[in-house]
């Protein structure tokens, strides 16, 4: 590749807010679900969103398509921002940027063969009968499934099966960006690693851009170019993969790190992890300051008073920004703290 | 040796080919063929395997959890036959001495009883004799132990009212209000996140130390499996294709199944680029293959895996599997 489109972002995500208007108890109240959101994708690359349940991913995710509509914020796509379109523009955009669910089960339509499954993106982008039917075919072959396999309903498949379909439907209309939706976390493990090298080699052939969302720290490690750790509706850090899993900086993503299992039981047994206390607070109402504060064994009062910002700190590998007033690799105060927990070999 | 210490070495539960199968309109499906198990006092042993194995059924076979299900095989606990006990005497034993988590807390939980009035519930029907203020005294204590800030205050919770991680502490505080001596625990992280898991599974190693437990972990995730248990059985369409202790499990696996759960889990502290896998998928009871069932997956595979019966479980190194090849190469090799 050559020219502009190597420097210049293929998604760019910008203060991206969304918050929802619900009753608790009777009363008007607002849940900030993305709260000031900012990233780029760039052209060929993975940015893997990780966080835990309620964090805001999927809902960022989802927000990116207008799936769900932000409250405020940009998001361009190759320059153009997809939230001033009205819905027929929307639509024509939408060929760009595809999304593939968790759960192809649920996504998927019961009552339709592989096969209309298939057709329906493309007759929807006003694709004529024979273009469809060979891009049908083509289709299959870049999952890996067989022509014996259209005319089979959803529930004839295994769930790696299903989700190559999701997948298939995903790629139909040539999208550049596709937004993955935790598209692993229903697979038995022995499929998994099938998907992801699908999702591998999709990437290379067609030079797919991925958004990755996802809360299983080991699963993205394979395909991310670059992560961003979410908390409650904030991303607390985000960099270049090797860095932040290398070095992580934020405590959140530390504890989170550390809380992966490893599956070697001499590792395990004399590894030392960070076990976070207390309850993820509500996103109703999330704490002043830093959000993480209220957990977190190195909050001192200036978290409580001051929000930090996403930056790229002195000495920081580039791109590697990280939203804390005491970043660092220094757990000593968590083990002080009486956070740390070494199991005994 | 005294009389206490060899009671401590005896398993507390014992099962011997256990057999379960279901009866369908499509005919009879054995989900289980067959297994042996033994749990002692103190011991966490964990039976892992993928959807379908037959890892869940079994352990709920043995508490009389299945419906519609022909259960034979023996298991013993504490030299009492359960399989075919009668209702009366096993309801005395489950969810007393031998009890067990359930893998998603919000559907296991009654959604319009408070959490105290649960805990109550369980205590008082099986020791009649505790006065509700005692139960209630006592409901406190557990929500205590299972580390749930203001326990008194949560006492007076719905379930709707906890998050997922504190709904499962209270299906733990449930399974440990009755003292058992067996703890079933079926998936017990699986539906939370990674930090909540950690916590959790810190809490059962306590629990299992504090109060000499004998653990069963049933578990998809051998990452969870590898710091927290001793023993590990691995099962494949219905029968444990391996078992043996966690370490050589981990690290010389004696059946190909082992191996290729092992390979494919990515794994933080190495990056691969390109991750293994088990080719096709994994059988279901309904469509059992000739010969050995995991033949088709297998990269080992002979024309004698499929032509001969399956393989019983046999020495490998540490541990036992049921592989006629892998055990004669190690034979061959040593």
């Amino acid at each position: 590749m050559t020219g502009p489109s190597v420097t210049e972002p293929i998604l760019r995500v910008s203060n991206l807010v969304k918050e929802f208007r619900v009753r608790e108890l009777g009363r008007a109240a607002v849940v900030h679900a993305v709260s000031d959101v900012s990233f780029d994708v760039m052209p060929g690359e993975t940015m893997a969103i990780v966080g835990e349940s309620g964090c805001g991913k999927s809902t960022t995710g989802r927000c990116i398509l207008r799936l769900i509509e932000p409250t405020s914020g940009r998001v361009e796509f190759r320059g153009q921002n997809l939230l001033d379109l009205g819905v027929r523009e929307l639509r024509r955009a939408r060929r760009h940027l595809q999304i593939v669910f968790q759960d192809p089960q649920a996504s998927l339509h019961p009552r339709l063969t592989v096969r209309r499954l298939l057709a329906e993106p493309l007759q929807v982008h006003g694709e004529p009968d024979d273009v469809v039917d060979a891009r049908v075919h083509e289709l299959l072959g870049l999952v890996q499934l067989r022509p014996e396999h259209l005319d089979r309903y959803p529930h004839e498949f295994s769930g790696g099966q299903r989700q190559r379909v999701g997948i298939a439907r995903a790629l139909a209309i040539s999208p550049a960006l596709l937004v993955l939706d935790e598209p692993v976390s229903a697979l038995d493990v022995s499929i998994q690693a099938e998907i992801m090298r699908l999702l591998i080699d999709l990437r290379e052939r067609l030079g797919l851009s991925y958004v990755f969302i996802a809360h299983d720290l080991a699963v993205v490690r394979q395909l991310a170019d670059r992560v961003s750790v979410m908390y409650l509706g904030k991303i607390v850090e985000t960099g270049p993969a090797d860095t932040v899993y290398g070095s992580p900086q934020h405590p959140y993503t530390r504890a989170l790190l550390s809380a992966v299992p490893v599956p070697d039981p001499t590792v395990e047994r004399q590894r030392k992890r960070i076990v976070l206390s207390g309850e993820l607070p509500s996103p109703l109402a999330p704490p002043t300051g830093c959000r993480f504060r209220t957990r977190c064994w190195r909050a001192e009062q200036r978290c409580a008073d001051e929000e930090p910002a996403l930056i790229n700190r002195d000495g920081a590998a580039a791109g590697h920004a990280v939203a804390c007033h005491f970043p660092g690799a220094d757990d000593a105060a968590a083990l002080t703290a009486g956070n740390y927990r070494g199991v005994a070999p | 040796m005294s009389i206490d210490a060899a009671l401590e070495h005896q398993p507390i539960l014992d099962i011997s080919d256990l057999r379960v199968t279901f009866a369908t309109p499509s005919g009879p499906v054995p989900a289980v063929r067959g297994i042996n198990l033994q749990v002692r006092p103190g011991e966490a042993v964990a039976v892992v395997g993928e959807s379908g194995s037959g890892k869940s059924v079994s352990m709920l076979a043995l508490l009389g959890l299945t419906a519609n299900a022909f259960v034979t095989g023996s298991a013993r606990y504490r030299g009492t036959e359960l399989v075919g006990l009668d209702r009366n005497a096993l309801r005395a034993i489950r969810g007393s001495k031998v009890s067990m988590i359930f893998q998603d807390p919000m559907t296991s939980l009654n959604p319009v009883l408070t959490i105290g009035k649960q805990l109550s519930l369980v205590m008082r029907s099986h020791q009649p004799d505790l006065s509700k203020s005692a139960a209630t005294a006592r409901a406190v204590e557990l929500l205590d132990q299972v580390a749930i800030a203001q326990a008194a205050r949560r006492c007076t919770s719905y379930p709707h009212e906890l998050s997922g991680g504190m709904r499962q502490r209270v299906m733990i505080a449930m399974a440990i209000a009755n003292n058992p001596e067996v703890l079933i625990a079926d998936e017990p992280t699986t539906a939370l996140d990674v930090t909540v898991q950690a916590q959790i599974m810190d809490l059962l190693n306590d629990l299992r130390v504090q109060h000499n437990l004998a653990l069963v972990l049933i578990t998809h995730d051998l990452g969870v499996v590898a710091g927290s248990t001793d023993r590990v059985a691995v099962m494949y369409a219905g029968r444990i294709v391996e078992s043996g202790p966690v370490d050589p499990l981990f690290s010389d696996p004696g059946h190909p199944y082992t191996r290729g759960l092992l390979d494919c889990l990515p794994r933080l502290d190495q990056r691969h680029e390109v991750q293994a896998s088990i080719p096709g998928v994994p059988v279901t009871p309904q469509s059992l293959p000739p010969g050995c069932p995991f033949a088709p997956r297998c990269s080992y595979v002979e024309p004698a895996c499929i032509t001969e019966p399956e393989p019983d479980l046999a020495p490998h190194g540490a541990t036992v599997a049921a592989c006629t090849v892998t055990t004669r190469v190690q034979e061959t090799a040593s």
